[in-house]
């Protein structure tokens, strides 16, 4: 079957057509991204069934380590949405509704990513952490032939957030930390959380067994 | 010298039509255009002089009178410069680009994320869920249905949830001993959002009681408990076994064991952020 001969305009609503029908075929394939991080976030109430609007608590794309993420809060409870950007918006990559209970959340993580050079180990800790006066993580970590403990400060970024990096100490990384931080050997590490309110009291203290 | 003066000649009359062909081309402005407008005017010149030719003119004079029917130049330079408009030129252009685009990225993408998608599942006819070997219905010599129900639906932030079917089995050892019940249930979740998925996270949470107070766990919560643990706090967990997503309709196959004896009801409570309740009122078979 021949197709009828098109002038010129013809082709152009036959070429726009056809880029719609692939946009959408695109967009189908990448879950239909949304234009906006709030629009993230209305998504992400719908499918925990969530009714209260959420508010958003922190965006850590700027951070150099780790998955782009939002933290959000719903009432009293912290959702967190792991999203990728794609040509046509933003894709929820994952998301976890946290319980009630759950005031802050700590993503650390012994990777980075985007900048090239040493590893810098890092993450954050948002929440309802406004009356948080202070914030540390110590590392337990151990090696074949080696262990020891590190402990990165929390530093105050947003409301709701404390930023923890790894930074080198003056005299520098001993042989073995270097090991550990170039991640040539799979270490056992294990972290505590400690929190503390502005007159330096104790607020929460946690275990995390895992942190590699 | 004859020869080398007629070559003479017909450059003369071919640069005449260059000149005459330049000052066409002039008053095209869609530039793009221009090669093509060449051609076609080069082709319909050079047949005028073949068929002059085949009447027995000479070549120089053939090419003379064909240049001379061909007009003049800046008529037909407007003429065509009115067909070929710059702005609908330069948009079919820029069709053709975003098109390409477009394409590239369909094909990208369609290539990475293709095997997720396997078609459209659609709600199946209700007489397949009663069918013998429906998904993971206990089709086993060991295993007779004893009851069915068809609950309600829920609407819940724009998804309705409905139960299409729900049976009750019971099993029994060769000698008809031991018996224990268990529950097949599927939801079925419309959303008329085609471009948003199930509320997924949420039907993984369900957990669901019954009429002697008896608690069934989400499986996700059950399986990080000991087995010690899990007999004293619960009486069974609800067991996520298969899903099947479509645009508008999804559904959620779970497995729920076990009762010594069959319960009246059971309420299917979804505890994620607004919830839902599904009550089931059981109907004994045959």
């Amino acid at each position: 079957m021949r197709l009828p001969k098109l002038n010129r305009t013809g082709k152009i609503i036959r070429n726009m057509v056809l880029a719609a029908f692939a946009l959408f075929l695109t967009a189908w394939m990448l879950d239909f991204p949304c234009w906006t991080k709030t629009g993230l976030l209305r998504r992400a109430e719908r499918v925990y069934l969530l009714t209260e609007e959420a508010e958003l608590l922190y965006d850590s794309c700027s951070d150099p380590v780790g998955p782009d993420t939002l933290y959000a809060r719903s009432g009293e409870q912290l959702l967190e949405v792991g999203y990728e950007r794609t040509p046509l918006g933003l894709r929820a990559a994952s998301s976890t509704l946290y319980p009630p209970d759950a005031w802050y959340v700590l993503n650390f993580r012994w990777r980075y990513r985007r900048t090239g050079g040493a590893p810098q180990p890092g993450g954050e800790l948002v929440g309802l952490v406004e009356h948080v006066g202070a914030a540390e993580l110590e590392i337990a970590w151990r090696l074949h032939d080696a262990q020891g403990t590190l402990v990165v400060t929390g530093e105050w970024q947003a409301p709701y957030c404390f930023d923890f990096r790894l930074r080198e100490p003056a005299g520098g990384f001993s042989e073995a930390e270097q090991r550990l931080l170039t991640g040539q050997e799979v270490a056992s590490m294990t972290g505590t959380l400690r929190l503390y309110g502005a007159d330096g009291s104790l607020l929460a203290e946690q275990k995390y067994p895992n942190l590699w | 010298m004859v020869e080398v003066l007629f070559s003479r000649e017909v450059k003369a009359l071919e640069g005449s039509f260059e000149t005459w062909m330049a000052e066409v081309l002039r008053c095209v402005r869609f530039l793009p255009d221009r090669k093509a407008i060449r051609q076609e005017l080069e082709a319909h010149y050079e047949d005028h002089v073949r068929d002059l030719e085949r009447l027995g003119y000479d070549r120089q004079l053939a090419r003379k009178r064909a240049l001379g029917t061909m007009g003049d130049p800046l008529e037909v330079g407007r003429a065509l410069d009115r067909v070929h408009k710059p702005w609908l030129g330069w948009l079919w252009l820029a069709s053709k680009g975003v098109l390409i685009l477009c394409v590239m990225l369909a094909l990208f993408y369609t290539a990475g994320g293709a095997w997720r998608y396997q078609g459209f599942y659609m709600p199946p006819d209700p007489s397949a869920y009663e069918a013998d070997g429906f998904a993971f219905d206990a089709d086993h010599a060991s295993y007779t249905r004893v009851a069915v129900s068809r609950g309600g639906s829920v609407e819940v932030c724009g998804y309705e949830i409905s139960v299409p079917y729900a049976a009750l089995w019971k099993w029994a050892d060769e000698h008809g001993e031991h018996p224990y019940y268990s529950m097949t249930l599927v939801l079925g979740v419309r959303n008329s959002r085609f471009w948003e998925e199930a509320p997924d996270p949420a039907m993984r949470q369900l957990t669901l009681r019954d009429d002697s107070g008896g608690f069934f766990a989400a499986s996700e919560e059950y399986y990080e408990h000991t087995v010690e643990e899990r007999s004293q706090r619960w009486a069974g967990c609800v067991h996520l076994h298969g899903e099947h997503s479509g645009p508008f309709y999804s559904e959620y196959w779970y497995w729920i064991t076990s009762w010594e004896q069959p319960p009246r009801w059971t309420e299917l409570v979804c505890p994620s952020g607004e919830g839902f309740t599904l009550r089931l009122e059981w109907e004994a078979v045959e």
